[in-house]
């Protein structure tokens, strides 16, 4: 280890800094998301209720869970579909083909809220014939739905990057050693160049999950059925946020906007509302700049 | 120029590309110099003349800054006074300027280019060519061989005419693989037309190549003036890259000792063909014909084991894409047949690290190990844990190469394809590799060969193997 004088240390800390900032925005923004996120579980386990506090860590440790599972079922989905696609486009018979392409144009044709909205439709006529009970299988069959929206991406980028490799020398002097096409392509074209692609669509599907899941159990906290609401599902941060304490908790900055005094109570008693949404809007943020921070770092 | 002896070193981040030390560039005389491609010569042909990227490379000539170092009058005479063309003519190329402007650009007079244009141009028609200098140079037209040419004609008509040259230590004239995308016959036109130059206006000229033939041409030609030609070689040793001198005696007695190829026992013995290719047939809309040397009459291509073809087209006519796209079944690859692609730097993965390269090759016995073993002896890696772990991007050219071929050698398959396989080799690899084809055909194994090397090629093969390959639209 340099060591570096009191004088000197100040200049060399800045200095890389600045390249953290210049040539790794995406570490840097990880490193500041588990910050912001540290953080606030820091400030909200001093100063928000016990109830509201176990409520809020369970919402945010599912609402994490259920996209890294979107994340997993996307990355599974859109792999296997990218190369049942291109092995389809190179058979002598079109039909195959074709069907899977009309297939997966249907669901990009849907919107995504709407799909995962007649998902949650099914979810619901199986939770009220007690075919789904586990919250954890509610996670799961969420995560599932949203990714049935996502993965197309995933998968239009693998074939993308299958088509461009597949014009390159290597490629064909691959193939003409006798090396199986599938190995060249799941390891050379994929994995040995392609990684830093896949990993930068993967977390912005990350924060698309967080987003959508959000967004849809708002929507539905108005409840589904009769006999089914909110309070079947495993609590997210959507629901939470749904929920009349924390819209109140929301309600609250606007009287802040119109009595300043009073915007030093948001962080004492309208936590949990605040919380949620700053939890919610922060990871977005987060999410968006680490995905073009990977963007720029390898220059994609 | 002030200083004949050069110390540069050029680094990229953390990576040091050269380090060189004493290389020498005698004024008023030709250098050329050969060596592996990817070694470190056109970088080096670069920082002399003063056309690094200061924002992307740190480098320093002779203990200097290299702000310093091109600021200094001597390297500003060299350039203002000299000419670069460079490996890749279009990076020099303006494309929004007709090349006929971008040639009128470069010289007030431009008296003298038509000769010289004439004499890049034989046999085509002065409409053709005035045609051809009306186009704006886009990625293809003109094609590779016209832009080199067009570049080779701006420093010729330079070196020819341009009144105030100085003294023949002034300019600095650097050809960077001049002759890299013409045939023979053009290579040998703009040899004949840089010593033609030299002769008129002594200056100070380096060129950069690895094309080894051009020895003989010069030792043949150049008679008036080879006193004041200078052979010399770079190698890459631990220290980094260094300039020996290269005794054209050594090239020209080794090309002069290759004796044809005798066909092996086994060829002998009169083996069903490995290979038979009908003499005429149809690709991708254009009617091929093989003939043979002699006859000029179609032929059919076959190859017995032990015995090479060797098969030459004229350019443009992408024989290794049509050799690999359509000729058999993807079956046969890698089983029956393997093929050694024309360029390294493309036809390998350059993420693979150097042990992977071998990863997923049907039918081989041999353990990871022992492959490890074999690519250390056949192409010389540093350090062995290092060398199997580098990335194929980062090597050499002449390490990719080897690389190239290695893989394809591994798998023993009774017929090998290779594409012009000493591409980018220095000398000693070139001899390497001519040795293993040599024990190849001993043990059996037939060769179809398509290169552009016909010096060492012609001497090597049989007349009997030689086939000619032409193309006509359908």
């Amino acid at each position: 280890m340099r060591d570096l004088g009191s004088r000197q240390r100040i200049p060399w800390l800045l200095v890389r800094l600045t390249r953290l900032v210049t040539d790794s925005p995406d570490r840097l923004w990880a490193g500041l998301w588990i910050l912001g996120i540290g953080a606030l579980w820091a400030w909200d386990a001093a100063f928000l209720n016990r109830p509201a506090y176990l409520r809020l860590q369970a919402a945010f440790v599912n609402t994490m869970a259920g996209a890294t599972l979107t994340v997993l079922f996307t990355l599974v989905l859109g792999w296997s579909a990218g190369l049942v696609l291109d092995s389809l486009s190179r058979r002598s018979s079109r039909i195959p083909y074709l069907l899977l392409t009309f297939t997966l144009s249907l669901i990009r044709s849907l919107p995504q809220i709407v799909g995962i909205l007649i998902g949650y439709v099914l979810l619901t006529i199986f939770i009220e014939r007690d075919i789904v009970r586990s919250t954890y299988l509610h996670l799961i069959w969420t995560a599932l739905l949203i990714s049935v929206f996502t993965f197309l991406e995933l998968t239009d980028l693998l074939r993308e990057r299958i088509d461009q490799y597949r014009k390159t020398d290597f490629f064909n002097a691959m193939l003409c050693c006798g090396i199986p096409e599938r190995r060249i392509i799941n390891v050379d074209v994929l994995w040995k160049n392609s990684l830093a692609h896949i990993f930068q669509k993967l977390i912005a599907t990350f924060g698309m999950a967080i987003f959508l899941q959000c967004s849809i159990d708002f929507i539905i906290s108005v409840g589904l059925s009769m006999d089914v609401s909110l309070s079947n599902f495993s609590p997210t941060l959507g629901s939470l946020l749904a929920s009349l304490d924390s819209k109140q908790d929301i309600l609250a900055i606007g009287v802040a906007l119109g009595r300043p005094g009073y915007a030093g109570e948001l962080l004492f008693r309208h936590l949990q509302g605040i919380s949620v949404a700053f939890l919610i809007v922060f990871s977005l943020v987060c999410m968006y700049k680490i995905s073009n921070g990977i963007v720029r770092r390898y220059r994609l | 120029m002030t200083h004949t002896d050069y110390t540069i070193t050029i680094r990229k981040g953390g990576t040091v590309l050269v380090d060189m030390q004493g290389f020498v560039l005698p004024p008023g005389r030709i250098t050329f110099l050969f060596g592996e491609s990817g070694i470190g010569k056109s970088l080096t042909g670069k920082a002399l003349f003063g056309l690094l990227d200061p924002d992307d490379l740190t480098a320093t000539v002779n203990g200097q800054s290299y702000e310093t170092y091109r600021a200094s009058a001597a390297a500003r005479k060299m350039r203002a006074k000299g000419f670069f063309v460079f490996q890749e003519p279009s990076s020099h190329l303006n494309p929004l300027m007709t090349l006929q402007e971008q040639l009128d650009e470069a010289h007030s007079d431009t008296a003298g280019l038509s000769p010289i244009l004439r004499a890049l141009w034989q046999g085509s028609e002065d409409d053709d060519l005035r045609d051809l200098l009306r186009v704006y140079p886009k990625p293809h037209r003109p094609s590779g061989g016209e832009k080199q040419r067009i570049l080779c004609a701006m420093a010729l008509h330079r070196m020819m005419t341009t009144p105030d040259l100085g003294g023949t230590d002034e300019a600095l004239f650097v050809f960077d693989e001049p002759t890299g995308s013409l045939d023979n016959r053009y290579r040998d036109v703009v040899l004949g037309l840089i010593a033609e130059a030299f002769r008129r206006r002594p200056c100070t000229v380096l060129i950069i190549t690895h094309d080894y033939s051009m020895i003989s041409m010069v030792t043949e030609h150049w008679h008036d003036i080879r006193d004041r030609v200078a052979f010399t070689e770079m190698t890459l040793t631990e220290e980094g890259q260094r300039q020996k001198a290269f005794a054209p005696d050594t090239y020209i007695s080794w090309i002069r000792k290759l004796q044809p190829l005798r066909p092996t026992d086994a060829g002998e013995a009169a083996a069903p063909a490995i290979l038979r290719v009908e003499p005429s047939h149809s690709v991708f809309g254009r009617d091929l014909t093989i003939t043979g040397r002699d006859s000029r009459l179609p032929h059919p291509l076959t190859i017995a084991p032990g015995t090479m073809a060797y098969l030459k087209a004229p350019g443009g006519i992408h024989l290794s894409e049509k050799t690999h796209r359509s000729t058999w079944e993807r079956e046969i690859w890698g089983r029956k047949a393997a093929m050694v692609f024309q360029h390294a730097d493309e036809a390998l993965n350059p993420r693979s690290r150097v042990s992977e390269v071998f990863d997923g090759l049907p039918g081989l016995t041999i353990s990871r190990e022992e492959v490890g073993r074999r690519v250390l002896a056949f192409i010389g890696g540093d350090s062995e844990a290092g060398f199997l772990e580098r990335r194929a991007g980062s090597l050499s050219g002449g390490q990719k190469q080897r690389l190239n071929i290695l893989r394809s050698l591994l798998l023993e398959t009774p017929l090998l394809i290779l594409d012009e396989p000493l591409n980018g080799l220095d000398f000693a690899s070139m001899k390497n590799v001519l040795d293993l084809l040599h024990e190849r055909l001993a043990r059996g194994q037939g060769i179809l060969l398509i290169s552009h090397n016909e010096e060492v090629f012609d001497a090597l093969i049989p007349a009997k193997d030689l086939y000619y390959l032409t193309a006509e639209p359908s």
